[in-house]
C-alpha cells in the first residue's frame, strides 16, 4: 500500500482533483461573459473569453486523462527509488495544459469570427439551425475518419508512445506533455466545438461532453462508443436539416 | 532518451491472450475476452551487455500478468534466465530487466508491476525459428507457435506487422498463432492457445 501511495503520487492526485475542482467551481458559479453584440466588445472580454475557454478545456480534459498521468508518474518514482535522474509528473501535466490553452486561444478566435458572422447569438449559441446541422454532422462523420480513431487509440494508453517518444528532464517532459495533449486533441477538437450547438457557457452539456470524453478514452470499448456517437451525432443533424 | 549503460539485440518470441493483432501493439487495449493481458516473452540474446558485463548467447522467458490494460498496472511478472548464466550475467539481466538500468521499452512495463518473482535460473530451450519458435521449461512454462493458416487453401500464411518508425516492442515481427501456450508458476498460472503470437528481431532500448 506504501508503494501505491507514495509522496508524489498523493501531491499528483491531490493537484488534479484540486484543478479539476477549481475549474469547475469557476464553471457553476463565475464564469459570466459579456452578452452584449459583439460589436461592442473590447478585448479584455475576448481575452476573458480565451480564459474561459482554458479553464472550461482544464476541467473537462484533465479526468480522462488521469491514468496517462498516474502512469507517468509511476515510471519516475520507480527512477527516484532507483536513485536515478526522474522529472516530477506535474511538468507532463502542464505540457498537456499548453495544447488545451493553444487550442482556447484559436477557438477563441473562432468563436469572435462565429459572432460577427451572426452565426452565434450574443448568448454563445448557434442561431442559426443550417449551421448546428452542419456541425453536428461534420462533428459525427470525423468520428469515423482514421485520424480521430488513430487520435483516440494513441489518447487511450501511452505505452507505445512513451516506450517511443520518452524525454528527459522538466523541458522534455513538458514536450511529452504536450505531445500526447495534442493526441488527445486530434481526438477531441471537434467535440468541443459542439458547445457552440448548444451554448459555450452551458454547464449541463459541458457536464456531458466531459462524461462522453471519458466514456470515448478510459474505457476498452471506447472506440466502439465513438463510432455510435458518431452516428447519434449524424442523425441529430439530419433531423434537424428535415424539420 | 539518455545513453543507457546496456543494450540487448536479441531474437523475441512473444504470445499473448489476445486475438490477432494484439491491441496493445497498437497502442490501444487488450482485445482479449477477459479485457485483460496475459503474456509469455521468450528472448535469446544475440549480442548484449549491461556495462562490461556480456550476455551474449543467453536466454530468457518472461511470463506477465496483467488485470487490465497494461499501463493500468498492478501486473505480476516473474523472469526466468538460463541456468547457464554467471551470477554476474543473472545480475546484470535482473538490473536490465526490472527497469533499474532505465530505457525503454522495460522501464515503462517494469513501472506497471506489484509482484515479480525471480530471476529464477532454470534450463530453457528455445528455437527462434521465424515462422515456428518455440520455448519451454519443463514442467513450468511450454510455448510453441505456429503460422496463421488461409481457411480456404490451407496453406500457410506470411504475415507481418510492421512499424517503420518504431513500434512499442519491436519494429517488424512474423506474425503467427500459439498451438500451445501455457505457464503454472505460483500466481502466474494460465493457458491460452489459437491468440496472438509474433516472433521478432529486437533491439533494446528501443
Amino acid at each position: 500500500m506504501f508503494e501505491k501511495w507514495d509522496r508524489s503520487r498523493s501531491i499528483l492526485i491531490s493537484s488534479l482533483i484540486g484543478f479539476i475542482l477549481l475549474s469547475w467551481y469557476y464553471m457553476l458559479f463565475v464564469m459570466q461573459m459579456n452578452m452584449s453584440p459583439v460589436a461592442q466588445w473590447q478585448s479584455l472580454d475576448l481575452f476573458m473569453l480565451f480564459v474561459m475557454w482554458s479553464i472550461m478545456m482544464a476541467g473537462m480534459m484533465l479526468p480522462s486523462a488521469t491514468p496517462v498521468f498516474l502512469f507517468i508518474n509511476k515510471i519516475n518514482e520507480q527512477r527516484r527509488r532507483d536513485n536515478r535522474t526522474y522529472s516530477s509528473s506535474l511538468f507532463f501535466v502542464v505540457g498537456y495544459l499548453l495544447t488545451w490553452v493553444f487550442y482556447s486561444f484559436i477557438i477563441t478566435l473562432v468563436q469572435w469570427g462565429l459572432h460577427h458572422l451572426t452565426l452565434l447569438s450574443p448568448m454563445m449559441k448557434s442561431n442559426n439551425s443550417l449551421f448546428t446541422a452542419l456541425l453536428l454532422i461534420s462533428a459525427g462523420l470525423y468520428q469515423f475518419t482514421s485520424l480521430k480513431q488513430a487520435c483516440l487509440s494513441l489518447c487511450q494508453s501511452p505505452l507505445g508512445f512513451i516506450t517511443s517518444q520518452w524525454r528527459e528532464g522538466a523541458v522534455g517532459t513538458i514536450i511529452m506533455g504536450f505531445k500526447h495533449g495534442v493526441t488527445c486533441l486530434g481526438c477531441c477538437w471537434v467535440l468541443m466545438s459542439l458547445l457552440f450547438v448548444i451554448g459555450v457557457m452551458n454547464i449541463k452539456w459541458i457536464l456531458v461532453l466531459t462524461l462522453l470524453v471519458l466514456i470515448e478514452k478510459v474505457f476498452a470499448k471506447g472506440e466502439l462508443f465513438s463510432r455510435c456517437l458518431g452516428g447519434g451525432l449524424i442523425i441529430s443533424g439530419g433531423l434537424i436539416l428535415i424539420i | 532518451m539518455t545513453d543507457q549503460n546496456w543494450q540487448l539485440h536479441m531474437h523475441q518470441i512473444e504470445s499473448c491472450n489476445c486475438s490477432h493483432g494484439c491491441g496493445c501493439q497498437f497502442s490501444g487495449y487488450p482485445d482479449s475476452k477477459a479485457g485483460s493481458c496475459e503474456a509469455m516473452l521468450g528472448f535469446s540474446i544475440i549480442k548484449g551487455h549491461l556495462d562490461d558485463v556480456d550476455v551474449s548467447g543467453l536466454k530468457m522467458v518472461l511470463a506477465t500478468m496483467w488485470p487490465k490494460a497494461i499501463h493500468e498496472g498492478n501486473g505480476k511478472g516473474v523472469l526466468f534466465i538460463d541456468n547457464s548464466a554467471t551470477e554476474a550475467q543473472v545480475n546484470a539481466l535482473a538490473t536490465i530487466m526490472s527497469g533499474k538500468a532505465g530505457g525503454m521499452p522495460v522501464e515503462a512495463i517494469a513501472s506497471t508491476f506489484s509482484e515479480f518473482d525471480g530471476p529464477i535460473q532454470a534450463d530453457i530451450s528455445m528455437d527462434t525459428d521465424d515462422k515456428r519458435p518455440s520455448f519451454s521449461i519443463k514442467d513450468v512454462l511450454e510455448v510453441q507457435h505456429t503460422p496463421l493458416m488461409n481457411p480456404i487453401s490451407g496453406e500457410e500464411q506470411n504475415v507481418h506487422i510492421s512499424y517503420p518508425e518504431g513500434g512499442f516492442f519491436w519494429n517488424d515481427a512474423f506474425i503467427g498463432t500459439t498451438s500451445t501456450m501455457h505457464v503454472n508458476h505460483g500466481n502466474i498460472c494460465f493457458d491460452h492457445t489459437g491468440n496472438f503470437a509474433a516472433k521478432a528481431i529486437t533491439t533494446w532500448p528501443c
